[in-house]
């Protein structure tokens, strides 16, 4: 990554695309200090990133990683979702009180008892946002979140995403994603900045998207086929 | 149920120590401390001296059926382990020939002797391992070790061993579906692939597992304070404890065979 600088409003909701390879997901592990810039700062409200205050910052930020079976480990999904809230040493009530509202957000309360290993895909990816709403983040980080849910879980997805209330950050392949959720978008390529801009500005610019390795999305590549063959029709 | 996912499941039972086991309420120091007596205690048995570990044993199954503990469950979990300690002192009877005892015609030799004192100890250290296991589990045993001040990092690194072995099964159970499925009518795996499967594994789990290390990281993990444990030390584990060390010892130190017997004959 090299000359990247950009800054994001608090609420905002910001979709990351770009070809593989472009440094969408080393762009989120730089914000939760996973990996650190060999030059320059990540800000986050104003602090920058630093194995000083990691601690704090990844109680500001959470992030759901895109393979959810890495991000369960723990046998039933309470006690996964009372991890985090558990480290940063919550008393055992509000540790339950998160657990519960984290469980009830996500619609998976009824899996409270559950293994981890009898979930489903859809139910996994749900499981995961809850352990990192548990700790009432301000921002939400996520790495293609949608990647094998299926339409339904996908569309549950997106109505909890949009539910959801502080700084959204979404990286993902899945235009119709971004366009469905995100208002801004950062079009990476090769480790800069591309584009910077209005979701639609960007997702509705054929060239800009072709000369970047990326495409329509299905919704409006749809939308386009459809009219032509109206117009053909006509 | 397949049986990686059996495997995994089992490996869990220690992350939900059995709550309908009546010790439930003692502190995990407790149960560690108690557990690492046993071991001490049987391990310096002299391998001639069955009569001892047997009154070990007597304790180990005295202590399973007061706390509602398996033994079958373990001899069923972990068959191959069992099997494994049969073959620890297999060579005793064959090497030592020097008759001990007789019983009836049979002259039983001192080796062989030796054979079923190591079998059984063993036995008994594995069976109070697994005790310790299912009624304290994963955490509740750290977060003795970090009581007793053993360093942060030896309780890091067994608590990550602890969980990669999960994720090497996943692994393992994902590698071997891949090549069945693409080696039909074939048993087991051909050795000419061993190596490369091994590898890919290897790096698989690697790249698994420092995943599931961010992902722990990012959610706060720190041994201090994950282990740092919400129980409270009570009252009835210190009536355990002094009660599990007076009886290991009477049980290890007094010839209690020899005591029953004197009692049932009079004598």
């Amino acid at each position: 990554m090299d000359d990247l600088s950009f800054m994001i409003e608090k609420g905002e909701s910001v979709g990351i695309i770009g070809p593989n390879g472009a440094g969408k997901s080393t762009l989120l592990k730089l914000m939760v200090g996973l990996i650190f810039p060999q030059e320059g700062t990540v800000l986050i409200d104003s602090e920058p990133v630093g194995k000083k205050n990691l601690s704090g910052i990844r109680q500001k930020i959470g992030y759901v990683f895109q393979d959810s079976d890495t991000q369960l480990f723990m046998p039933t999904v309470e006690a996964d979702v009372g991890f985090a809230p558990k480290n940063y040493g919550l008393g055992k009530e509000e540790v339950k009180r998160r657990v519960e509202e984290a469980l009830v957000k996500t619609g998976t309360l009824d899996l409270r008892s559950r293994s981890v290993l009898e979930l489903s895909g859809g139910q996994k990816k749900l499981v995961s946002l809850a352990t990192v709403l548990s700790l009432e983040p301000e921002v939400l980080l996520f790495d293609e979140p949608t990647i094998a849910l299926d339409p339904k879980n996908r569309r549950r997805f997106i109505e909890l995403f949009r539910e959801l209330s502080g700084t959204k950050i979404i990286v993902s392949h899945d235009l119709d994603l971004i366009l469905d959720t995100c208002s801004r978008t950062i079009l990476l390529g090769e480790g800069k900045i591309v584009c910077d801009s209005e979701t639609k500005k960007i997702l509705y610019d054929q060239q800009l998207l072709e000369e970047n390795g990326l495409e329509l999305p299905l919704m409006i590549e749809g939308a386009k086929r459809r009219k032509e063959y109206e117009d053909s029709v006509h | 149920m397949d049986k990686w996912t059996e495997a995994r499941r089992s490996l869990q039972m220690m992350e939900t120590p059995g709550e309908e086991s009546l010790y439930r309420k003692i502190h995990p120091l407790a149960k560690f401390l108690t557990t690492i007596l046993f071991l001490v205690l049987v391990t310096s048995c002299a391998r001639d001296h069955l009569d001892v570990v047997l009154a070990m044993g007597v304790w180990l199954y005295a202590y399973a059926l007061i706390g509602g503990l398996s033994a079958g469950q373990c001899f069923r979990k972990m068959w191959g382990l069992f099997a494994l300690l049969f073959f620890v002192g297999i060579a005793n009877p064959i090497l030592d020939r020097v008759p001990a005892l007789t019983v009836g015609h049979v002259v039983i030799s001192r080796g062989m002797i030796a054979f079923v004192s190591l079998f059984l100890k063993g036995a008994l250290a594995l069976l109070s391992a697994y005790f310790l296991a299912v009624t304290t589990g994963m955490n509740g045993i750290l977060s003795a070790l970090l009581k007793l001040k053993v360093p942060v990092l030896l309780i890091n690194v067994i608590y990550l061993i602890y969980r990669y072995l999960g994720l090497m099964i996943q692994e393992a159970s994902d590698v071997w579906t891949a090549y069945r499925l693409r080696a039909p009518g074939q048993k087991g795996i051909h050795f000419s692939v061993w190596g490369s499967l091994v590898g890919s594994m290897m790096i698989r789990s690697m790249d698994k597992a420092e995943k599931v290390y961010q992902s722990m990281e990012l959610r706060g993990y720190k041994p201090e304070e994950t282990f740092a444990g919400e129980e409270k030390w009570n009252k009835e584990s210190t009536v355990y404890l002094l009660i599990c060390l007076l009886s290991l010892c009477l049980f290890r130190f007094l010839p209690i065979f020899s005591l029953i017997g004197s009692i049932f004959m009079g004598r």
